[in-house]
């Protein structure tokens, strides 16, 4: 069948908007990263677990969709608080314990899913029926409105970042740890705060894709590979990498499988991956 | 003195008493019903366990049926149903090692999966060897390496593969929605026979504009319909997929409007959970409306509540039904020997040789697949218009074309 412009431009159109679901895993993975030095493997499943917890308020306490997203934000908040305090703040300073802290953690959270959970696939509702005519094509609405969801955090997060005192001290903290400390900044308070936001956002992921797509206690693993492949390629630590890595899956995802089947589509982001630590080992936007 | 002779009567009546219900249980009049155990491998882990959970529980169920009935009498004996479950993890290597405990160490001759083709032929091997008899659960595809051959004569499947629905189901279409001619095929990569489709669609008056094949595990289907929607056509056909509903949101997303067939068994107010009352039109399902279940699927309902705390899974009738037959076949063998029970599927060919939950069945399958060891029962259809559900009725798919 040939592949008209038009479908090719619709590829375009829903590889960005799945860029930008992946974004909001990866910009948490990378804060977390950036600032703690740990590769936070149960990223996945606090995704997963957001995402019932809006599934739960919608289904059972009736509350509308965007209270329950942002109840659950602040249920994974909660979540990433006590993590930080009760687990890796113990592991500070031994990345290797912290990984393997962080995969047991997986498979109890994985678990303890499928029990409390079961293994039903349920669906949070939908963000908007029916199509959406964008620049002379038709994309399904609720994947615009993932869009302009996934924008609006990212940007908060940037001016967060930028313009704030708690921003600008998780800014340093990243660049400088010790100079941070110098300046009176708590390594501890910055993890503390850092594991909080990254949590939010993963729900955040997790509930624009239950909605998407369906829930089920594994749905954390193939984000997780997406936002770990996003911030080597981005490059380790860097925000505005996380954000064209992110990008450059999505439209990967988008375009691959209609341009050139969907087997290419599981192994492109893999090829672009090592062609880019073979030309820039740093990653994208990664330092020396 | 009379006190003593008093209780050395009370002791010795006792003991009468005693000895009567010690001795009499072991008398031969009152015979130890034998247990008849019975393998299932099912991926019971893993991301399609809810599928496998569901189909592993309707067997437990229909089979605590029998054994409250009293069990079964076979050959002079009373035998007790009894499942012993594994998990065959979708995978042959386990499933293998799974049915050489079912068969070898638990000593069960009837072995009920599998879910892939792959892991179904794994099993087969397995049973071949012991003369076990591999009773098929659940195909997507026919004529794999998985399924009934003359060659396999420990094989009989007990349940209808998707595409005997599509004869049944284009003559449906045609009926309902005679101006649609252009048909989309959206189907799984299990090997599922498209020329066959295509052939069955040319003759019902339908032209095949293209398809798409996932693969499993698929999650997102916009790129798959972003495609089949350029060819504009006036009908999909999602083949055999548990996600039909996903799919169809993903083409009502997109703005498609036309006719949209699951052959699945999901049942069609799964679908219209998932899409909701606005994309749920134009809709054939061939899952079953269980707000017209029979007797026998009320009952498989009616258990599962009573025994499980979650909600009831729909697909659980199919197994229910298949061990609904499964009964039928050892009482007319009047044997727990697996060459006999086969030899009793082969003899119901006859419309009507045994009873399932969805009507009357019998045994086929010898002009496409050279033996009569298909279970062939009516199958459901369901019209999904402006967000309501209408039950149709059961046709017999078309199994030996």
């Amino acid at each position: 069948m040939d592949v008209s412009a038009q479908v090719i431009w619709q590829g375009v159109i829903n590889g960005l908007a799945l860029g930008w679901i992946y974004v909001l895993m990866a910009l948490g993975l990378t804060l977390i990263f950036g600032i703690m030095h740990i590769m936070q493997f149960a990223h996945g499943e606090i995704y997963m677990l957001g995402a019932y917890v809006v599934y739960y308020l919608t289904a059972s306490f009736r509350l509308p969709l965007v209270l329950a997203a942002i109840l659950g934000m602040v249920c994974m908040a909660a979540a990433g608080l006590f993590l930080e305090r009760v687990l890796f703040r113990q592991l500070k300073g031994d990345w290797l314990a912290a990984v393997v802290a962080a995969l047991g953690l997986t498979l109890i959270l994985q678990s303890g899913a499928v029990v409390v959970f079961g293994l039903y696939e349920r669906s949070i509702p939908v963000l908007a029926q029916g199509p959406l005519n964008f620049m002379g094509t038709v994309v399904p609405k609720d994947r615009g409105v993932a869009v302009v969801v996934a924008v609006i955090l990212s940007l908060a997060l940037y001016v967060f970042l930028k313009t704030t005192k708690y921003g600008q001290a998780m800014v340093a903290s990243a660049q400088n740890p010790e100079g941070a400390i110098l300046q009176g900044i708590g390594p501890d308070k910055m993890a503390a705060l850092c594991m909080a936001i990254g949590c939010a956002l993963a729900s955040a992921g997790g509930t624009l894709a239950g909605s998407l797509f369906a829930l089920s206690p594994y749905m954390g693993l193939s984000p997780l590979v997406k936002g770990c492949t996003i911030i080597v390629l981005g490059g380790m630590g860097s925000l505005p990498g996380a954000l064209i890595a992110g990008m450059i899956l999505g439209l990967i995802d988008g375009l691959v499988p209609i341009l050139f089947g969907h087997a290419w589509a599981a192994i492109g982001p893999l090829l672009v991956v090592i062609l880019v630590l073979v030309i820039k080992p740093q990653g994208l936007f990664g330092h020396e | 003195m009379k006190g003593t002779a008093k209780r050395f009567a009370v002791v010795a009546l006792c003991l009468l008493i005693s000895g009567f219900f010690v001795f009499g249980a072991d008398s031969p009049v009152q015979a130890k019903p034998k247990t008849l155990k019975v393998g299932m491998l099912m991926p019971i882990s893993g991301p399609i366990s809810v599928v496998g959970v569901g189909l592993t529980r309707a067997v437990e169920l229909y089979f605590d049926k029998v054994n409250e009935e009293g069990g079964l009498q076979l050959g002079g004996d009373t035998y007790m149903l009894k499942l012993l479950p594994e998990d065959s993890k979708l995978d042959p290597t386990a499933s293998s090692t799974a049915a050489k405990k079912l068969v070898y160490k638990d000593g069960c001759k009837f072995v009920f999966g599998a879910i892939s083709p792959a892991v179904a032929a794994a099993i087969y091997q397995v049973c071949a060897k012991a003369k076990a008899l591999h009773l098929i659960t659940w195909i997507d595809a026919p004529g794999l390496p998985g399924d009934v051959s003359p060659k396999k004569p420990y094989a009989v499947r007990l349940c209808i593969s998707s595409d005997a629905g599509w004869e049944p189901d284009y003559s449906f279409l045609r009926e309902k929605f005679p101006e649609a001619r252009k048909l989309f095929i959206v189907a799984p990569n299990v090997g599922l026979p498209l020329e066959r489709a295509r052939k069955l669609a040319k003759e019902h008056g339908l032209e095949v504009v293209g398809h798409e094949i996932w693969d499993l595990g698929t999650q997102d289907f916009l790129p798959y319909y972003t495609k089949a929607l350029a060819a504009k056509p006036d009908i999909i056909q999602a083949m055999c997929s548990a996600q039909a509903g996903y799919q169809l949101r993903t083409a009502r997303q997109l703005g498609y409007k036309g006719v949209f067939i699951s052959d699945a068994p999901t049942g069609p107010a799964m679908i219209l959970s998932l899409v909701g009352p606005e994309g749920s039109s134009d809709v054939i399902s061939n899952g079953m409306d269980m707000s017209h279940a029979t007797p026998s699927m009320k009952e498989c309902m009616d258990r599962w509540k009573k025994k499980y705390k979650e909600p009831f899974f729909s697909d659980a009738i199919i197994t229910w039904s298949e061990a609904e037959v499964f009964v039928q076949a050892l009482k007319k063998a009047n044997s727990v020997e697996p060459e006999k029970v086969v030899a009793a599927f082969d003899s119901m060919t006859a419309p009507d040789s045994f009873q399932t939950a969805f009507g009357p069945g019998h045994m086929g399958g010898a002009n496409r697949f050279g033996v009569n060891r298909v279970v062939v029962r009516p199958m459901p259809i369901s019209l999904i218009m402006s967000g309501k559900i209408e039950f149709e009725g059961f046709r017999m798919p078309v199994v030996d074309k």
